[in-house]
């Protein structure tokens, strides 16, 4: 029988998709150093003020996993597995929880240990819609998912214009100085560098680069309304991150998960002649 | 409308998403990033010029290290840990005031204290746990590196200033 048409989001095939993504992810860390057994039980900690961060040291979880070389590989090992087994059984949730779980507490020990809590979250907001296996409940966790993206963009995009980053001229030229601060002294060339320097020296133009970001940013709210330019937010996100990557050296491999979003799973599930059957 | 769909079709979802949408509007109104509800402002202040730019060096005996091949994962947990050693050995841990702040119970107080805030033992094995992750990323042929703080112009043609002020050196090998 040929598959014409789906109305709910495959979730087995999709649950393959991301965890193999997350599992890249993961493999990305590790040739990286920085799974938790490869921090190399840090003696600092950096809860900051945040209140979840607060509880879970309460806990004494994340001293037991940082302080102790073997727990932190069973931890890394038990991370990467649950991904994998995931991607193997999607049906089996428990996978996908524990992977969900690990992840945010992987977030909470890197961030922790390197002194300051980061923003490259992508990965940790995609798999939630998997903790649940019926098709409909799955339907609205994963339109759910693809809502706060387009809320965590619109604020980023909104909070340029309420703090005064897009009207204040310097903003991106000064930015780029901060960030090419270490590529000057190590007197680095190429086109990236030649690149930063250009905008450094004109103001104006790097600022253009800014606002339009930020508009971009801003305009995720229509993702609240409509569906119908998803292709286009895609594209605007690739490229507003791909942009940060060669203008900031940001990483977005991290943030990429997002990107699945704005994906079109149902139209993928006709194309393979994938059903929820399937799985 | 997606809030009428899900308070007929999952009641329970429906009242977890309010939560956490009074949620997300406290914790942006108190200015607290609170995971999950993250406040998303990055670089959305206004950046002056400043005159010069700190940066954080690592000399070995054959120059400067160059940090920026390191990928920026291994970056990030080589460089901003000093920022907060720096802090920590200058200005004490931050979140003994905000303890102070949070809770008025000794015991609470005591027992927080002894989870989230860095003590003198920590911050003192500090240079040592730097250099054991620097030998895992750098890799380096060199026995020794002094870590130090530095500052570059943001006038062309962006300069090293001279003066290099040194936070700590270790031993490698």
């Amino acid at each position: 029988m040929t598959i014409t048409t789906t109305t709910y989001y495959p979730r087995a095939f999709m649950a393959r998709c991301i965890f193999a993504w997350l599992t890249l992810i993961l493999f990305y860390f590790f040739f990286t150093h920085s799974l938790v057994h490869q921090l190399v039980q840090p003696v600092l900690k950096y809860p900051g003020s945040d209140n979840t961060f607060w509880l879970v040291y309460a806990t004494g979880i994340p001293s037991f996993f940082m302080q102790h070389k073997w727990a932190a590989l069973l931890f890394d090992v038990a991370l990467i597995a649950s991904c994998i087994l995931a991607v193997i059984f999607p049906q089996k949730k428990i996978f996908s929880l524990i992977a969900i779980v690990g992840s945010w507490l992987l977030y909470i020990f890197y961030c922790s240990a390197a002194g300051k809590h980061y923003a490259q979250i992508g990965y940790l907001i995609t798999p939630h819609a998997f903790v649940v296996l019926n098709e409909k409940k799955f339907d609205l966790l994963w339109n759910l998912v693809r809502y706060w993206v387009c809320f965590l963009y619109t604020f980023a995009g909104l909070s340029k214009l309420f703090y005064g980053g897009f009207a204040f001229e310097g903003t991106m030229s000064n930015i780029l100085l901060q960030h090419q601060a270490l590529g000057n002294v190590f007197l680095e060339d190429g086109w990236r560098h030649t690149l930063s320097h250009y905008l450094i020296e004109n103001p104006g133009i790097a600022q253009f680069f800014y606002r339009l970001a930020a508009m971009f940013e801003a305009a995720c709210i229509v993702g609240f309304f409509t569906k119908k330019f998803d292709k286009w937010l895609l594209v605007g996100l690739v490229s507003f991150h791909v942009g940060n990557f060669f203008l900031l050296n940001i990483s977005f491999v991290e943030q990429s998960l997002i990107f699945a979003a704005f994906l079109p799973w149902k139209k993928w599930a006709v194309h393979f002649q994938y059903n929820n059957k399937n799985d | 409308m997606f809030l009428q769909k899900i308070y007929k079709e999952w009641r329970l979802l429906f009242w977890a998403v309010l939560f956490f949408i009074a949620a997300q509007c406290f914790f942006m109104y108190k200015g607290i990033s609170t995971i999950p509800f993250f406040l998303y402002y990055m670089y959305g202040q206004k950046h002056p010029k400043k005159q010069s730019i700190d940066v954080i060096l690592l000399k070995t005996p054959t120059g400067y290290f160059n940090t920026n091949k390191l990928s920026g994962r291994e970056q990030e947990m080589l460089l901003n840990p000093i920022d907060l050693y720096i802090s920590l050995k200058t200005k004490g841990d931050g979140n003994t005031f905000n303890i102070n702040h949070r809770f008025s119970s000794t015991s609470i107080n005591n027992y927080f204290k002894k989870m989230l805030c860095n003590d003198s033992l920590s911050i003192e094995q500090f240079p040592t746990w730097w250099a054991t992750y620097y030998k895992a990323v750098a890799k380096p042929l060199h026995d020794s590196v002094t870590v130090v703080k530095s500052s570059v112009s943001t006038t062309y043609p962006y300069l090293k200033l001279d003066k290099d002020s040194v936070i700590f050196k270790v031993k490698i090998n």
